[in-house]
């Protein structure tokens, strides 16, 4: 499964693959979440965008706490599954992590 | 039967007579036929004062057609493909203009078919025939685009360049949206590559700020705003450069309008900042971690990118 930090407008975002164990961990994740019953925050053009990953039904978008799917919405209050790609992100970009997770902590 | 019009003068009528014999309009024909390139449509060569081309049309609508010779058409024109060849065609037809026409043409009154006209007429083939290629009429530089105007930069009025109609539909289709970034959309150029500055010229830089990203950039042929670009660099963009330091580049493009267009990264091509304001001024919109700005460009038609 190929995960993308949707983040940067000029350079190429970065993307990698998720081994099995940590896809079973992402589904998992997403199982647990309930439906929104408000519409998600609107991406915005420039900056933190959210982690995409393919689902059977197309690609799935993490952002400040929900998850849009091709058929529905999910609140996800605690960004778990943001918080988990987050941790998922290789190492040589340690310093993006600590910018996006700044981005995670700001209040909603 | 066939029309003969050698298209010569200017205020007399042309010469102009008709071919009714069978056997001679065939054997025309079926020369015209075999030499590629030899025909081209009446009126579309050489348009000025002296010898232009010789026409000819067939008259009647149940002559028998040879394949790939139209109903009219042009010989010794320099819409010819093959006018050595066709000029040879045109002389020969010349060289076999009757001195007293079987068919008489009001035109005859005027300009009498005899020999003196006839030697004139192939004297004017030989020299047009021998002459170096006339120019062509210049075409219209830049050529008519509804969807681009030519406007004076409000900042340094000497300079010129073009601004588009906003058409986000073109960059927003599936198989063109996640492929091209802001740097495609503000040159203007789809190259599904995803482009990068300085790319195309090994000039690609990874450290993001306004020094690294500007001569990268110019690398690929951008100039600094106000460094005029000539009408042949048409069509010219004004880009906006702007940084998130140390991680990232955005690119805005001037648009028709007033306003500015641009693409970040995968998504949309959109008008708007991330206040969904719509980009009048790229220096002061909402560009969130996007703080510096550099500097403004123009882009003309040698700047590659990739």
């Amino acid at each position: 499964m190929l995960v993308e930090l949707d983040v940067f407008s000029g350079r190429p975002n970065p993307r990698w693959e998720l081994d099995e164990p940590s896809r079973q961990k992402l589904r998992h994740l997403q199982s647990r979440l309930r439906r929104a019953r408000e519409a998600p925050p609107e991406v915005p053009g420039l900056g933190y965008r959210g982690f995409l990953y393919p689902s059977p039904h197309g690609h799935v978008r993490a952002y400040r706490g929900y998850v849009t799917t091709a058929q529905a919405v999910l609140v996800d209050p605690s960004f778990s599954i943001e918080q988990y790609l987050l941790n998922q992100l290789p190492s040589e970009h340690a310093t993006l992590r600590r910018k996006i997770a700044l981005e995670l902590a700001r209040p909603k | 039967m066939l029309r003969i019009e050698v298209d010569i003068f200017s205020g007399r009528p042309n010469p102009v007579w008709i071919i009714t014999d069978r056997t001679e309009t065939e054997r025309l024909l079926r020369a015209v036929a075999s030499v590629p390139g030899a025909m081209a449509k009446q009126g579309a060569g050489f348009s000025g004062l002296g010898f232009r081309e010789v026409r000819i049309d067939l008259l009647a609508d149940d002559e028998p057609r040879r394949r790939r010779v139209p109903r009219q058409f042009a010989l010794a024109s320099t819409a010819c493909r093959n006018l050595k060849a066709s000029g040879r065609l045109a002389r020969r037809i010349v060289q076999a203009m009757p001195m007293r026409s079987s068919v008489q043409l009001l035109e005859h009154a005027v300009t009498p078919l005899n020999a003196r006209l006839r030697e004139g007429i192939l004297e004017r083939l030989a020299k047009f025939l021998d002459a170096k290629p006339r120019p062509r009429r210049p075409k219209r530089w830049p050529p008519y685009n509804p969807l681009r105007t030519t406007i004076k930069d409000e900042r340094c009025t000497k300079c010129e360049y073009e601004v588009s109609q906003f058409n986000p539909g073109f960059w927003n289709a599936p198989n063109v949206q996640p492929h091209n970034n802001c740097y495609n959309y503000a040159r203007n150029w789809r190259t599904d590559t995803f482009a990068q500055p300085g790319r195309a010229h090994g000039a690609q830089t990874g450290t993001m700020s306004c020094n690294t990203v500007t001569t990268a950039a110019m690398a690929d042929g951008l100039v600094k705003r106000c460094k005029c670009l000539p009408i042949s660099e048409w069509p010219r963009r004004l880009m906006a450069l702007v940084i998130d330091p140390g991680w990232d580049y955005h690119w805005y493009r001037h648009q028709r309008g007033g306003f500015w267009g641009h693409k970040p990264g995968n998504t949309a091509a959109r008008n708007t900042d991330n206040s969904n304001v719509i980009v009048t001024n790229p220096e002061t919109c909402d560009r969130g971690g996007y703080t510096d700005f550099c500097d403004y460009f123009y882009a003309g038609r040698s700047v590659v990118i990739n």
